[in-house]
């Protein structure tokens, strides 16, 4: 077989497995579904992706992944997305936790966590962000004091997804107050079932509740978790971050996108005198598409592929609001309801995983090569 | 689905050779010097068969795909050099009566906004180049057209206004359309790439100015862009359907960031001798022939 008809077929199966493996009720009835269920549909999703075959499709399989390429990680989540597939709540794990210990973690905490995360039983959360520490994220205050056997972690996290379902978290925090700025923080897998933490849901513009505030008081984190060396937490950190930006993310975000852009231009924008906004619309949105896969031919190069992919957090979350604005602005009452959240909703998209601000920043100086 | 947006060997091949050809014969000077004369002969060209690269394997040519000429042509572009070097390679890939022909070729293309049958011709001023009255019909004809005076507008692309236009077979134009494209995305990435090396040395306020945050991420912003340009011309040459709307936008961004270069280069970018003009008067008429080729 050609590297295109091998393609084909691996493209073939996941899409016929996804039409018979989404549950009809996520497909038909989602809206109607209450948090709880949500919740219940996406965990049963992580362990059917992996009693299938697609948990991690890019980790190497001695890790319990299937050990194929990025290529065919971005091809099945378009595909997922496309057969309107439930998103797992293991995907901290998958898209941060996993990567991260690949690169920077032990082979004992490899060999703990890894195989949980595949196989959708254990749910990750992160724990970076805090009220002081957005874009300036090296300024964590959370402190991390040295004790018998680990560590007793007290501060407050803020901005985490899945809090409450989470069994463990990646954290970030400050081991030292005397090294300085980039070299004080540390990177720990915590134990979030424990009772040093707190937590505190968070009510967003939307009126809805997809983060919470995390209170840690003497939580405890074994020195076994503690991944790679005391002090080297930003550099692993960026690791972690760099995963959350790339092009899986950015084909799952093109598929919602398209979904809310298809609605628009056949519904909402139809006999109006925003044909030409939308076109250009459109056009936008197929090139986050091709971008991705341009940039696949370079994923063997960092910096190439680094080149390619650092923009395209802030292509498909400008333009994901752009759609929304637009299609809020032209009434249409079939679709007030959803316009209306997804309006509200996306302001978000532009803030997390790091302001577009932060990441021109980035692109700037890393990219670029520019002074600071 | 495609396995691979990648040019083929020969793509990749012609183009790091072209750029190294480039890159000899105007040994290092800046657009200025060269954009106004002839800076890389003719016989350069010819000799190194650079105009039969996307000729046919089974008519001895180098057998290039569209794809590969979308790499070849931002080669070209970044350089802006005088020369009908594209049209020539497009017109030897469509045309067995230019194969037979040897020396510079063009076309005449519509031109928007009168309707008295004229065309724009690129390098119509250029001496001994032919144009084709057509191109992909069963005998096509070439004019060498008169001297004629060229619109200083222009200086890199020399283009007359001739009193007929060149019938181009449909397929043939959206090929066309899509080299000029390319060649306008090569021409944007170069200014965004001597954007940032100036931002990186010109000092203000005792600091190089690209480490402010209204130069950097501006500039963060043009590399974005020109990587979207370029994809869209990628787009452009492996899906006819989309290759007209993906060549305007890919056109259109470039010439936002060829206004954003001025802008990066202050004073400096508005001069004559800073050159960053030709670059930019090449891609408004190169606009003006992809509008002409599409109805």
């Amino acid at each position: 077989m050609t590297p295109l008809d091998h393609q084909q077929s691996f493209l073939e199966g996941a899409r016929a497995w996804l039409s018979t493996s989404v549950p009809d009720r996520w497909r038909q009835e989602r809206g109607a579904l209450s948090e709880d269920e949500i919740v219940e549909i996406r965990h049963e999703w992580d362990r059917r992706l992996f009693a299938g075959g697609y948990s991690g499709l890019s980790i190497p399989t001695v890790y319990g992944g299937q050990g194929l390429g990025l290529r065919q990680e971005v091809l099945f989540h378009e595909a997922a997305a496309q057969a309107h597939a439930p998103e797992g709540i293991g995907r901290i794990g998958k898209i941060l936790t996993v990567p991260t210990l690949v690169a920077h973690g032990s082979e004992e905490q490899r060999a703990k966590y890894i195989p949980g995360i595949m196989a959708g039983t254990e749910v990750w959360c992160q724990a970076f962000s805090e009220p002081g520490a957005g874009s300036d994220l090296a300024n964590v205050a959370t402190f991390a004091r040295k004790t018998e056997g680990g560590y007793l972690v007290t501060g407050q996290k803020i901005w985490t997804s899945f809090a409450q379902y989470a069994e463990r978290a990646i954290l970030l925090a400050k081991t030292s107050q005397t090294d300085p700025r980039y070299r004080n923080l540390s990177f720990f897998l915590l134990d979030m079932k424990q009772p040093g933490i707190a937590l505190r849901t968070i009510r967003q513009i939307s009126d809805t509740s997809h983060f919470s505030e995390v209170f840690l008081d003497s939580a405890f984190v074994a020195d076994s978790d503690l991944v790679g060396e005391e002090g080297d937490g930003w550099n692993i950190a960026m690791t972690t971050l760099t995963s959350e930006r790339g092009g899986v993310e950015a084909i799952t975000r093109y598929v919602e996108v398209r979904g809310d852009l298809d609605t628009l231009m056949h519904c909402c924008a139809t006999g109006s005198d925003v044909d030409t906004q939308v076109k250009q619309l459109d056009t936008r949105l197929e090139l986050v598409r091709w971008q991705v896969m341009k940039a696949l031919d370079y994923v063997e190069d960092d910096l190439e592929f680094f080149r390619r992919t650092c923009m395209l957090k802030i292509m498909w979350s400008e333009l994901w609001q752009e759609v929304t604005q637009l299609a809020v602005s032209l009434n249409c009452r079939a679709h007030q309801e959803h316009w209306r959240n997804q309006y509200l909703e996306t302001r978000a998209v532009s803030i997390y995983s790091g302001s577009n601000e932060i990441q021109r920043n980035i692109i700037g100086d890393r990219v670029l090569g520019l002074p600071r | 689905m495609t396995a691979t947006m990648l040019p083929t060997e020969v793509g990749q091949m012609s183009a790091v050779a072209l750029a190294e050809i480039i890159e000899r014969s105007i040994d290092g000077n800046p657009v200025a010097d060269y954009a106004e004369r002839e800076s890389l002969a003719w016989s350069v060209i010819e000799d190194g068969g650079w105009d039969c690269i996307a000729v046919a394997e089974e008519f001895d040519g180098g057998g290039a795909s569209l794809r590969d000429l979308v790499e070849v042509a931002q080669v070209w572009g970044a350089a802006n050099i005088p020369q009908p070097l594209l049209e020539t390679i497009w017109a030897k890939r469509w045309s067995a009566q230019a194969r037979e022909r040897s020396g510079p070729m063009s076309v005449s293309v519509r031109r928007l906004g009168v309707s008295d049958g004229s065309g724009l011709a690129p390098f119509a001023a250029l001496a001994a180049t032919g144009i084709a009255r057509s191109i992909g019909a069963a005998t096509d004809e070439f004019d060498v057209a008169p001297l004629g005076e060229a619109d200083a507008f222009t200086p890199a692309l020399r283009p007359s206004v001739l009193p007929w236009t060149t019938k181009i077979e449909a397929e043939a134009a959206r090929e066309l359309g899509v080299i000029w494209a390319a060649e306008v995305v090569g021409a944007a990435q170069k200014l965004v790439d001597l954007s940032v090396a100036y931002a990186k040395t010109r000092e203000q306020f005792g600091k190089p100015i690209g480490s402010f945050q209204a130069i950097k991420h501006r500039l963060a912003d043009m590399h974005s862009q020109a990587q979207y340009a370029q994809t869209a011309v990628i787009w452009a040459s492996l899906e006819p359907t989309n290759s007209q709307r993906a060549c305007h936008y890919a056109v259109g961004i470039s010439i936002s960031l060829a206004e954003q270069s001025i802008q990066i280069h202050g004073g400096m970018g508005f001069t004559w001798e800073m050159g960053l003009h030709y670059y930019l008067r090449t891609m408004l008429t190169r606009r003006e022939l992809i509008a002409g080729l599409w109805p």
